[in-house]
């Protein structure tokens, strides 16, 4: 049986740029997988109408969004909401991984409420240090890479069937460990070690998760 | 020996506002929104014991506990 797997990705200020660059991996990886169905909704297909339909017609069990969000919403192109206490209630039977600010706190517990599985996310702003020189190529900008590694490591758990909490404690994990060996000369060109692991102390703190931990796609 | 009263809170401020003061201040970290923030804001806000600052020297204590091992 085929799995059906959303992901949002808006690519419209330096922020999105990034968070688009990071999962740009999974998107590879999923599609070269045969029993998973993509729905990409990239750059300017990351909106409200497309999100409600796809949440309703393609009934997606993992939604992956990225993009600007605040304790009650998540934005998609332009920063147009697509996620609120409006339409959460599509996410009904799904697991949410939002890789925005914020947005566990009230929107990941209300969706949790209105019948989600699980909401993933962070209950403050999503940290992230970058090369001010590698601003127009996220890819290059090495500052960003532990942070598309924690990225990574959690879309690709989720993916491939470990349970939400399983998910959470491997990417915790994989922060303990960046913040513990990133740092080296080569890696920090610029001295920006120590806010680095800082960002991802933070990050590592307000990962949590709504709903139920044993939930998988 | 020192009388004076040992407040944990308080060597805890002092520890990351001594750490923080080592960096360059114009160096920034990116939040969501577009929005940033400076080392020279961060300090600000631990200076003013904040809700943001209370944040970030919490985050800074548990930062040197994983690199220490203790968790």
């Amino acid at each position: 049986m085929v799995k059906q797997f959303l992901i949002t990705r808006p690519n419209h200020d330096i922020i999105t740029s990034y968070l688009h660059d990071f999962s740009k991996e999974i998107v590879r990886t999923v599609k070269g997988a045969q029993d998973i169905h993509i729905t990409n909704l990239e750059g300017p297909n990351a909106t409200r109408v497309k999100l409600e339909k796809a949440l309703s017609k393609e009934k997606p069990k993992l939604v992956f969004l990225n993009g600007h969000g605040d304790r009650k919403k998540v934005a998609g192109h332009k920063d147009e909401i697509i996620l609120d206490n409006k339409n959460v209630d599509l996410t009904k039977n799904k697991i949410i991984y939002s890789l925005s600010c914020d947005s566990l706190t009230d929107l990941g517990e209300i969706s949790v409420k209105k019948g989600a599985n699980a909401y993933i996310g962070y209950n403050a702003s999503f940290m992230l240090v970058r090369d001010p020189s590698r601003e127009g190529t996220p890819s290059k900008d090495k500052n960003a890479l532990p942070f598309k590694k924690i990225c990574v490591t959690m879309i690709n758990s989720l993916v491939f069937g470990m349970s939400a909490e399983t998910s959470i404690e491997k990417t915790k994990e994989e922060y303990r460990k960046l913040i513990r060996s990133y740092g080296t000369s080569e890696d920090d060109p610029y001295g920006d070690t120590p806010l680095i692991r800082f960002a991802l102390a933070w990050n590592l703190e307000f990962l949590d998760m709504h709903g139920d931990p044993n939930a998988a796609f | 020996m020192s009388n004076k009263k040992f407040d944990l809170k308080t060597e805890q401020k002092t520890l990351v506002l001594e750490r923080f003061k080592t960096l360059n201040p114009n160096s920034k970290l990116s939040l969501g929104g577009s929005k940033e923030v400076s080392v020279r804001q961060l300090i600000k806000h631990v200076e003013r014991e904040d809700d943001f600052g209370k944040k970030v020297v919490q985050v800074q204590i548990n930062m040197l506990k994983v690199l220490s091992g203790v968790i």
